[in-house]
């Protein structure tokens, strides 16, 4: 059991506390990338002896390589079963988008399934004059858009069909869907890609006959994808964000939550992209971004299963070592000012009560993050945790209680969320009263020596169940490289844990969970507010 | 080379120039050899019977330091009768959640916390039971000893059991939220009937009617020694296991009944369009589907390549033409629906903004039909049949998915081959095959179609399907207040009329209203009866307590109603009839009046409930009233102390039922403040909506308004 309850669990319907998209709809691919959001490292903080993880052959069988461009590669050769798994992490995530293109980083995740030059085509010499021709004819409705009220409504008519004129006649010369298609008939499994605020991932697994004709996909669609169909494409995301955001009570509140939370930090856009956005990027925006982040030296390959290392490197050599040797981005320099005063969304809505309370904390990269790791499992990990036993099991006025440290994202400074379900007819004012006072009970009552050794045991049993799936752990080592720039982290946290002591998580709480430095989100329910405030 | 946006950037004839250069625009899958598969190697769980009967699968791997394993059994739905659906989740809950006499829950949770081991246990998918556990292995004795004492013994503490209640009462309140669980609910509803055993959900009544007997009594039946299969992976030695298995579960006694039988699934459903309204999305769910069939079926294997062809994956139809080609979906695909036990669902669906529901629908009905009726292409098919074939390794590469899949197997009678009969079969299949199975088992006119969404958005009216339109209604009916039982007692009957008191006093105080002595009421109303609304204009005229002359304006007519004091009539048109029920209809309704209520209290005795009562999210305070014409009212005050609801029995369209007034937008009207809407439900569902235009009072109403016409 992983010793915290992704989000994921908590909602119908598969929904997951974590702003990301993914190229396929599939509930578990989404689960799973909870469970990853949840289960992330922290750099080292007083570290005394090692701790026996039950790991450390595993620890001893990872491999890792860079290319000359900066492409850095991690293998574990486990031959159990004639397959392997592999991610591809790409550090750049939707907190690299920016005011007028947000959502861009996702459509790169998007992109990346229709094709290179070769693949996708049936005539790439035919086909690149006619995307061109596509994106001049959007530049056309776009600029006509941009005069507003003066628009000329004929002649916005007039280049809307010229545009899908051209959109058919670039369309004539795809293959569609011909990468996708090549990953499935050799028995490709579990194909998806997720777009997080942090990172986005690509990620499937495959029969190990089949290892060249991986390298080959995944090294030229790093290299020289195509983004063709883009503008169809931007309209599926959309349809995402129908699905997720705009059609469900619970994306509506997280939305408005997390625009709220933030002020300067793009963590705030909220992952998916604002409308407008998402319907006027371009192309030729698209291959911008692309440019920028989706070079070597920002990249992490991992690959768990029954490939052989030296196999491994030739094929990364030839397949890989044309991806842009450019250096890596620099970080966001922008820092999530202190906030100074509580900040409040309710939510007026169709669906049932939620609530939603957000403190900062630091970044992963903090010393302090992993006393908020071990306060939020202490907190609301399970069935022994105290939010859940105070709020659930004896007054049983909420039916769910989550914790989620770096929401949305953990390489910046971002939120420890608390999501709260409310029991059937209990008021969400009371309720969030009741996390308050349970809260302070907490601070009277500190964490005991045996619940703290409690969540070491935890962590122990979580970093075990992470490493048994080759899928799992080609993640979990591709992103503690990407976000400590060392896959060995991930074998560390049970040692960052040993040390850590009942005042830590005190002080982490008290400097944090103060009421000028959370936003609180509230969904109330429209009909019984109604009727609350019916004789007001 | 970072080149590649050079040359895109450049003019075509260098892009053509250099697409013929070695590189990665160049990399042609077409052209690699594919080696041949490492041979999958043979991993056999041990196979054990207890002195019991209990069967166990034992599957050692030492590779990490963890312990899991499962017990499987078999039940049946019929054991859960229809007035205690959600039984079965209670059960399941329960179970693990109260603990036994010997570990109790709270301390079960405690030290399985402590330990970082879990257990689990659920029955709530209708044919199968189960309990599962994982540890580290140091942990391993004592957690199957405990996972051992939770499926044997259960204590099912009623505490637990309500605590379980709380939370599938949230479950229930928050079903219509989220899109998909309300376009499946509808779908399953739709194909298995409205009363099916295979499509029963909870409601608050049904829960209520869940004791810890029923628990009891239904983990007796389910967890029966005589049908369980145990499996058990991992960090152990597989003779002290077995050992430790046979003590703590070898003495526990059977039935020494066969596992029972399944009721049967409907063979089929009338196909129609069925649509449940959902206005707070954007998004439309939309399936087509009719029952599927048993895995055990020869057409299994080619229906899968079927399946991959139509519906699965970034190669299907389903995906090109509706997202890929024209961007209407994110969500889209098919399944053909083989289920183990019983024949499965045959479904095809999307996901589309509202605006191209009915295009969608087109699109998806359009792929079924030629799926049947135009042949796959060979290569569509060869696609297809590599993808499930080569993906088949996958089946094993986890080897407790080999011990689970074994255990599986034997529990609901399959032949331990039949994973690799079923690969055999796919790798026969050919173009030919998969249009022959997809003709027996896809029947394009028996399509049920289901949609929920927006429908003053859709872009085409739902009748233009060509298909009986049923709509159905989603409300969730709440559940009814318990009456009270003996004598009120003084305290009860004070507190009541205090409740009452402070309503009236929220709405303008009791001199103001009593002080009308007539009304003339103008509303808007609609009645929502089999999905259809019809609007209608109503005129209120009424001197109290009991002269009345009601008009409803109708597209076809004026329906009137009416009582002079001494005759009561009614008509529609120039058809007029005598009725003196309407003379006692117009009593209770003067009765149950807040005129009547607010104005006149001392006729009045309120009986205050002990508990609250939760609807729709809100706690409402109960009064039980009687007036002194001896009619009982359920009055339900809001947390605010106004009167939210009146409850009580009355004429509905097929003889008299519990019908409620929900009253909400106050606002105030002279002296009062007076509910400018007023719903009216019918067993808890939504019968009429009546918008207030304008309210007089006392106005002059001349005596003649209220005789019977004399035309």
């Amino acid at each position: 059991m992983p010793y915290r309850t992704p989000l994921a669990a908590a909602l119908p319907c598969g929904i997951v506390l974590v702003l990301s998209g993914t190229v396929v709809p599939q509930a578990s691919a989404r689960a799973s990338h909870a469970a990853r959001a949840g289960t992330t490292d922290s750099a080292p903080t007083r570290s005394t002896t090692r701790a026996r993880t039950g790991l450390e052959a595993l620890e001893r069988q990872v491999k890792e390589f860079t290319l000359p461009n900066g492409l850095r590669f991690i293998v574990v050769e486990r031959h159990q079963a004639p397959v392997f798994s592999f991610t591809t992490v790409v550090d750049a995530g939707s907190a690299n988008d920016q005011t007028g293109t947000t959502g861009l980083a996702h459509m790169m995740e998007h992109m990346a399934f229709k094709g290179t030059p070769r693949i996708g085509t049936r005539d790439y010499a035919k086909e690149l004059p006619l995307l061109e021709a596509e994106d001049a004819a959007w530049g056309a409705v776009l600029d006509e858009q941009r005069k507003g009220a003066r628009a000329d409504s004929s002649q916005l008519k007039r280049l809307t069909a010229a545009f899908q004129a051209a959109e058919e006649a670039a369309r004539a010369v795809v293959v569609p869907n011909e990468f996708s298609k090549w990953v499935e008939q050799a028995g490709g499994l579990d194909m998806n890609a997720s777009t997080s605020d942090d990172v986005t991932s690509y990620f499937y697994s495959m029969p190990s006959n089949r290892l060249e004709l991986w390298a080959l996909l995944e090294g030229s669609r790093m290299t020289s994808p195509v983004f063709r169909e883009f503008y169809k494409e931007r309209d599926v995301v959309y349809e995402e964000r129908r699905m997720n955001y705009e059609s469900s009570p619970f994306g509506r509140l997280m939305l408005e939550f997390i625009n709220a939370a933030f002020t300067a930090h793009p963590y705030g856009f909220g992952g998916i992209g604002f409308p407008s956005d998402l319907k006027t990027f371009s192309r030729t925006q698209g291959k911008a971004f692309f440019r920028r982040h989706y070079v070597a030296k920002n990249m992490v390959v991992s690959l768990v299963g029954d490939v052989a290392l030296d196999e491994v490197k030739r094929y990364a050599m030839q397949y890989f070592s044309d991806i842009s040797d450019a250096p890596k981005p620099p970080p966001l320099d922008t820092v999530e000012p202190e906030q100074h005063a509580e900040r409040r969304v309710t939510l007026e809505d169709a669906g049932q009560p939620l609530i939603m309370i957000g403190w900062h904390i630091p970044a992963a990269s903090d010393p302090r993050y992993a006393a908020f790791e071990a306060l939020g499992d202490l907190l609301a990990g399970g069935d022994y945790a105290r939010l859940t036993k105070t709020l659930i099991k004896e007054q049983r006025i909420a039916t769910r209680i989550d914790v989620e440290p770096g929401f949305p994202g953990d390489k910046y400074p971002s939120l420890m969320v608390l999501f709260v379900v409310p029991a059937s007819g209990q008021d969400p004012a009371r309720v969030e009263q009741a996390v308050y006072a349970a809260l302070d009970s907490v601070r009277q009552h500190p964490f005991t020596q045996d619940e703290l050794a409690g969540y070491k045991v935890r962590v122990k049993a979580s970093k075990i169940d992470a490493v048994e799936a080759n899928r799992s752990l080609a993640t979990e080592l591709a992103d503690a490289q990407t976000l400590h720039g060392d896959w060995r982290e991930f074998f560390r946290e049970q040692e960052r844990t040993q040390g850590l002591r009942s005042q830590d998580l005190m002080e982490a709480m008290n400097g944090a969970f103060v009421k000028r430095n959370r936003t609180v989100g509230v969904l109330l329910n429209r009909d019984a507010q109604a009727v609350r405030e019916g004789g007001k | 080379m970072r080149g590649v946006w050079v040359r895109i950037a450049a003019c075509a004839l260098a892009a053509v120039m250099l697409s013929g250069a070695a590189g990665a625009t160049d990399w042609d899958p077409s052209k690699l050899v594919t080696p041949p598969l490492r041979p999958i190697q043979n991993i056999t769980p041990a196979r054990k019977v207890l002195r019991n009967g209990i069967i166990v699968y034992l599957l050692e791997d030492h590779t990490l330091p963890k312990v899991r394993g499962v017990a499987y059994t078999r039940y049946t739905p019929v054991w859960i009768p229809n007035d205690k659906v959600g039984l079965g989740s209670v059960t399941g809950e329960v179970m693990r959640s109260g603990g036994t006499v010997r570990h109790p829950g709270d301390a079960l949770d405690d030290r399985l916390g402590a330990i970082g081991a879990s257990i689990s246990s659920g029955l709530d998918g209708g044919s199968i039971a189960n309990a599962g556990f994982q540890t580290l292995s140091d942990n391993a004795s004592e957690v199957v000893g405990l996972w051992c004492d939770v499926m044997r013994q259960p204590s099912f503490p009623d505490s637990k059991i309500e605590l379980a209640k709380v939370g599938i009462r949230r479950a229930i309140s928050e079903r219509n939220d989220e899109l998909f669980d309300v376009l499946s609910r509808v779908m399953r509803t739709a194909v298995y009937g409205k009363q099916g055993i295979w499509s029963r959900y909870p409601e608050y009544a049904t829960l209520e009617n869940v004791k810890r007997g029923d628990c009891i009594e239904l983990h007796r039946k389910a967890f029966d020694p005589s049908h369980m299969v145990v499996a058990v992976f991992g960090d152990f030695n597989s003779q002290a296991m077995l050992k430790l298995l046979d003590q703590q579960l070898g003495d526990w006694k059977g039935s020494g009944t066969p596992a029972p039988p399944l009721p049967p699934v409907p063979a089929s459903a009338e196909s129609r369009l069925v649509f449940a309204p959902k206005d707070d999305v954007t998004q439309s769910g939309i399936i087509v589907a009719h029952v599927g069939f048993r895995a055990d079926d020869p057409d299994y294997p080619a229906m899968d390549v079927y399946e991959t062809a139509l519906g699965g994956g970034f190669q299907s139809r389903l995906t090109n033409k509706i997202r890929t080609e024209r961007g209407l979906a994110y969500a889209t695909g098919a399944t053909t629906g083989e289920d183990y036990l019983k024949p499965g669902l045959f479904l095809a669906y999307s996901l589309t903004q509202s605006e191209s529901t009915m295009t969608a629908l087109g699109l998806l009905r359009d792929e079924v039909r030629r799926s049947v009726n135009e042949p796959f292409t060979d290569e569509e098919i060869r696609l297809a049949r590599n993808t499930v074939e080569n993906a088949f390794v996958f089946r094993f590469e986890d080897p407790a998915d080999i011990l689970f899949r074994a255990a599986y197997y034997e529990l609901i009678g399959y032949p331990q081959d039949f994973l690799q009969r079923y690969q055999r079969g796919v790798q026969a299949v050919t173009s030919a095959a998969v249009s022959e199975a997809a003709r027996r088992k896809i029947h394009p006119d028996q399509l049920v179609t289901v949609i929920v969404g927006k429908e003053s958005e859709f872009d085409k009216p739902l009748a233009t399907m060509g298909q009986r339109v049923e709509r159905v209604d989603i409300s969730i009916p709440s559940l009814p207040v318990k009456q009270p039982e003996g004598q009120a007692t003084p305290e009860q009957l004070e507190r009541g009329k205090a409740w009452l008191a402070r309503a009236a006093q929220l709405s303008g105080g009791r001199a103001a209203w009593q002080a009308v002595r007539s009304i003339h009421v103008e509303s808007q109303d609609v009645v929502t009866m089999e999905g259809q609304n019809i609007k209608m204009l109503t005129e209120l005229s009424w001197q109290f307590p009991n002269r009345l002359l009601s008009v409803q304006h109708l597209a076809f007519g004026d329906s009137k109603i009416g009582f002079d004091g001494s005759v009561a009539w009614g008509s529609f048109g120039k058809q007029v009839h005598e009725d003196q029920g309407i003379a006692r209809d117009i009593e209770a309704e003067w009765q149950r009046s807040l005129f009547h209520l607010f104005g006149q209290p001392d006729e009045v005795t309120v009986r205050a409930a002990d508990e609250p009562h939760t609807l729709d999210g809100v706690v409402y305070r109960v009064g039980h009233a009687k007036t002194r014409a001896g009619t009982p009212i359920t009055l339900y005050f809001a947390p605010d102390g106004t009167l939210a609801r009146v409850e009580y029995t009355g004429p509905g369209p097929r003889g008299d039922t519990q019908l409620t007034d929900v009253f909400s937008d106050w606002k105030p009207v002279g002296p009062l403040r007076y509910p400018h809407q007023r719903d009216v439900l019918i067993e808890g569902r939504p019968y009429l909506q009546s918008m207030l235009n304008s309210l007089k009072l006392d106005p002059p109403l001349a005596d003649s308004l209220f005789k019977k016409p004399g035309f």
